[in-house]
């Protein structure tokens, strides 16, 4: 196994529960920090690989990782301001159904 | 320095399940501090150390604590974690998609050597085509747009109200 290799098995158990969390969560905000986890294992994959192989393009391809992060981040935060103010509740199946708005 | 990046990616998979199974969810949100803080240590210790210094300052920095700020602003903290069967089966797919894409990468080309980021290469990789950098730059206006977009129903029903 190259060590580009134990670095990725090493940040694969990152993405497994990230990729849990986004699945198996109701919580609107629970779900929004498990897509931060999995974009945390990304730009750590990226990082790996820029050290092992791709040098700066590596790195590159990392910050545009985390930039794409930090948006979908700033507009969960906004969607789960929204819902909290619109329903008080973030669970996403009432939030699909509907919801009771207040 | 591999050693150190193992060590510090399993402290963050620790802190990534307390994100997920710690029913108090601002608690949840500053274990995902820790992750952030934690895997941007491992690309230090790897060498690639503007990506692990921009995972500390963006994600860390910026990312995790608004996500706190979501958490805290949060009318229900506790949750009730439930477990139906769609999780458990969830979990087993992805545990089985994570063996593989492992098994995927033992064969891997490439040597993990001390590497140290040349700020000048990023640079010419970054501003080179400088299309990249208007693309960042328009997907963070987007984003702003938005946000600024969505959050105005809020501010428009206490008006109303």
């Amino acid at each position: 196994m190259s060590e580009l290799g134990g670095a990725l098995w090493a940040t694969i158990p990152l993405l497994v529960v990230g990729l849990y969390g986004i699945a198996a969560r109701r919580n609107l905000v629970r779900i929004m920090l498990a897509l931060e986890i999995v974009g945390a294992a990304t730009v750590t994959m990226l990082g790996a690989a820029a050290a092992a192989k791709w040098q700066a393009s590596g790195e590159v391809l990392g910050l545009l990782a985390l930039v794409a992060v930090g948006i979908e981040g700033a507009l969960l935060i906004a969607l789960a301001t929204l819902f909290n103010e619109m329903y008080g509740d973030m669970d996403v199946i009432v939030l699909k159904e509907g919801g009771e708005e207040k | 320095m591999i050693e150190v990046f193992i060590l510090l990616m399993g402290a963050a998979t620790m802190f990534a399940a307390a994100v997920l199974w710690d029913p108090d969810i601002v608690r949840a949100a500053a274990s995902l501090v820790m992750v952030f803080l934690l895997t941007g240590f491992a690309l230090l210790a790897i060498g690639a150390w503007f990506v692990g210094a921009m995972q500390v300052l963006l994600g860390a920095g910026a990312v995790a604590v608004l996500a706190l700020y979501a958490a805290i602003t949060t009318k229900k903290r506790k949750e009730v974690l439930r477990a139906p069967h769609a999780g458990k089966i969830a979990a087993l797919a992805l545990g089985i998609l994570g063996i593989s894409i492992g098994f995927l990468t033992l064969n891997t080309p490439g040597v993990l050597t001390v590497y140290s980021s040349d700020t000048g290469a990023i640079a010419d990789v970054l501003f080179r085509d400088i299309g990249l950098t208007v693309a960042l730059s328009l997907l963070l206006l987007v984003a702003l747009i938005a946000s600024a977009y969505i959050i105005r129903y809020v501010f428009l029903r206490e008006v109303r109200a």
